[in-house]
């Protein structure tokens, strides 16, 4: 009584209801087609946002001086507040568990700079080193700038691919030249490239102080960022800093249009939470159409039982025992959940393939893919539901009296 | 020399308390080795509940049913079917052929409950079926029968596993009086070659045909 000669019994009884198999099968289809193509999308915004969260530190918190908006202390609203760099160096003295501080000065448009025959214009911007770890910028050769740089002043560039593209060619070293900015020598000392697109390739970075003494001696700095450290994440440091800046720039501490504060590592809780969300939405639905599904197999296997009910008693008058009907069910409701499901894995692999082969990809969106684990999973959770799908029928069916299966009609 | 078949004192009762209706009373009757026998009685005389015993089919209340030497008693359901299996062939007045298997399948179908290989069973299965004169009809499903073809598919499959005993319920019952012959005469040639055969028919010309008659009214044999 093998389990291959169930099969051609199997075939013939699924073949003689061909409507009540395929909408049986289609359920389990269209459920497990639901969960690939739900779960292959999850993980498509997943990587989006993460794409989002690649390019700067996730712990950073991001500080621009705004306009007052709050009549304070005599003072009338629309007053700029202008971040200094004493600011700096007053929250790396006041506020705990800070580090990579570094302001930002950039000059209002793209500069001119030249090397040799060739001209192109870039973002100048002058930084402290820390500014390495918030951009996350990938150092290609030479070196990035370092504490040294800002203290003594150097006049050091590090330049981004496209500024190298456009300015040197495919032979030369960049490292080691010489570039005019707006009339001032700059030794190239590093090269770099970072996923923040093409903007941020066109960047040519300088020591905060270089920049100062070329272009613009004034304290002032556009923006003010800096890394929370581990262990420190709860620690309020937005209103921290809010409420020491506005002592220091004469606003109110409740003046939340003042300062422009980006909290990259409040938006990024804000996203796990969505993943989760994403995550337990997705799994609740596919899982939910893929238990109708199932019950759709263990309702038509009730009724496969109940018009087989004769069959069975002839069977069990021939000498089968209730195990062997049991299993003549399950196999029946194992087949069908197992092939129907498998190409609705298929189908469902092929349609985010698809989505993934044309490209289709959005700020919030790209590369959807079905790992191999959720494939495999389904399968698992295909076989137990096609399991215990059968078994109640099955159960029902070896419990069949013999006498009065040969009785009914 | 012990009998084939051996019953006594076997009750039987459906239901329970005071509300119980008693079946069967006290039956004993003994069968030896190749005896043809004719179970007759009327509606309701209990005769099916006695086959269903006998067939391993049913339960008893009281009393002893030996079969070849061995006590049918308190079976389970896996050893009952296992016993049909290896020592009862059931000929149906309704054939009772599975629709959607061929000739050969039909015959195969217990030596598949009794395990036998593929290769086996439908060589077997062939065998019976040529003995039953069906060698070109092998691999033609039930509807593609004639009554007469199809019972003796049926009494092919009963023979298949080589069982003691041959219960056939009113084999004749659905058939043509010429198909009837024709499969009466198959049993007397299966009984010359020594099967132990109990035939139940309310039929006297049916009865007429096997060498003794048992007869049961109101569950008690006369």
């Amino acid at each position: 009584m093998g389990f291959v000669d169930h099969w051609r019994d199997i075939f013939v009884t699924l073949r003689r209801h061909k409507l009540r198999t395929f909408l049986t099968a289609f359920g389990v289809f269209w459920g497990i087609l639901m969960v690939v193509i739900l779960l292959g999308i999850g993980k498509g915004l997943e990587r989006g946002i993460s794409q989002i969260f690649k390019d700067d530190a996730y712990n950073s918190i991001w500080l621009r001086g705004a306009k007052a908006s709050i009549l304070y202390a005599g003072l009338n609203p629309g007053r700029p507040i202008i971040l200094t760099i004493h600011d700096l160096e007053a929250l790396r003295a006041a506020i705990p568990g800070i580090e990579n501080l570094t302001p930002r000065k950039q000059l209002k448009t793209e500069i001119p700079v030249k090397f040799g025959q060739k001209t192109g214009a870039f973002e100048i911007q002058g930084i402290y080193p820390g500014n390495n770890v918030i951009e996350k910028t990938i150092l290609l050769e030479g070196r990035l700038l370092n504490p040294l740089d800002v203290a003594e002043a150097r006049r050091v560039a590090v330049i981004g691919t496209r500024v190298v593209e456009i300015l040197f060619g495919k032979d030369e070293l960049p490292v080691g030249q010489r570039i005019d900015i707006h009339g001032t020598s700059y030794l190239v000392v590093g090269t770099f490239t970072d996923v923040g697109g093409e903007g941020e390739l066109r960047r040519i970075y300088l020591p905060f102080t270089a920049f100062q003494r070329s272009f613009d001696p004034s304290p002032e700095i556009e923006w003010l960022i800096f890394t929370i450290k581990d262990g420190f994440h709860s620690y309020p440091h937005e209103e921290r800093v809010r409420a020491l800046l506005s002592e220091r720039h004469r606003f109110s501490p409740v003046d939340h249009g003042a300062l422009d504060i980006w909290n990259v590592i409040e938006d990024y809780k804000k996203f796990q939470s969505l993943f989760l969300g994403i995550h337990v939405f997705v799994t609740v639905v596919g899982m939910g159409t893929l238990f109708a599904g199932l019950v759709g197999v263990t309702n038509v296997m009730f009724i496969s039982v109940k018009e087989r009910t004769r069959e069975i008693g002839i069977r069990k008058a021939l000498g089968a025992t209730p195990r062997t009907i049991l299993g003549m069910i399950l196999q029946e409701a194992l087949m069908l959940t197992l092939i129907s499901g498998y190409l609705g894995l298929v189908a469902g692999i092929g349609v985010i393939e698809l989505l993934r082969s044309f490209g289709i990809e959005a700020e919030y969106f790209r590369e959807p893919e079905v790992d191999l684990k959720v494939a495999f999973g389904a399968l698992v959770v295909l076989i137990l539901g096609g399991v215990t799908a059968g078994y109640i029928p099955a159960r029902h069916a070896a419990r069949i009296h013999p006498i009065e299966a040969l009785r009914h009609e | 020399m012990q009998p084939m078949l051996q019953v006594s004192d076997l009750h039987k009762s459906y239901g329970a308390g005071k509300a119980s209706i008693p079946i069967l009373h006290s039956i004993d009757f003994s069968i030896k080795r190749n005896e043809f026998i004719a179970l007759m009685g009327p509606s309701g005389s209990g005769k099916s509940t006695l086959l269903n015993i006998l067939g391993i089919l049913d339960s008893y209340d009281a009393g002893e049913y030996w079969l070849d030497g061995i006590l049918i008693k308190n079976l389970s359901e896996h050893q009952a079917a296992q016993y049909r299996n290896r020592f009862i062939g059931f000929v149906f007045q309704s054939f009772n052929l599975l629709p959607h298997l061929t000739a050969v399948e039909n015959v195969a179908l217990p030596l598949r409950y009794l395990g036998q290989s593929l290769s086996v069973r439908t060589n077997l299965a062939k065998s019976f079926l040529d003995q039953m004169g069906l060698n070109e009809r092998f691999h033609h499903l039930p509807t593609e029968l004639s009554g007469g073809q199809r019972q003796r598919v049926a009494i092919a499959r009963a023979l298949s596993t080589a069982p003691r005993l041959i219960l056939a319920d009113e084999p004749t019952g659905n058939l043509d009086s010429a198909a009837s012959r024709d499969i009466l005469d198959l049993f007397t040639t299966l009984h010359d070659a020594g099967t132990t055969i109990i035939l139940v028919t309310h039929d006297e010309e049916v009865a007429r045909r096997t060498k003794r008659i048992v007869r049961i009214r109101d569950g008690r044999l006369v």
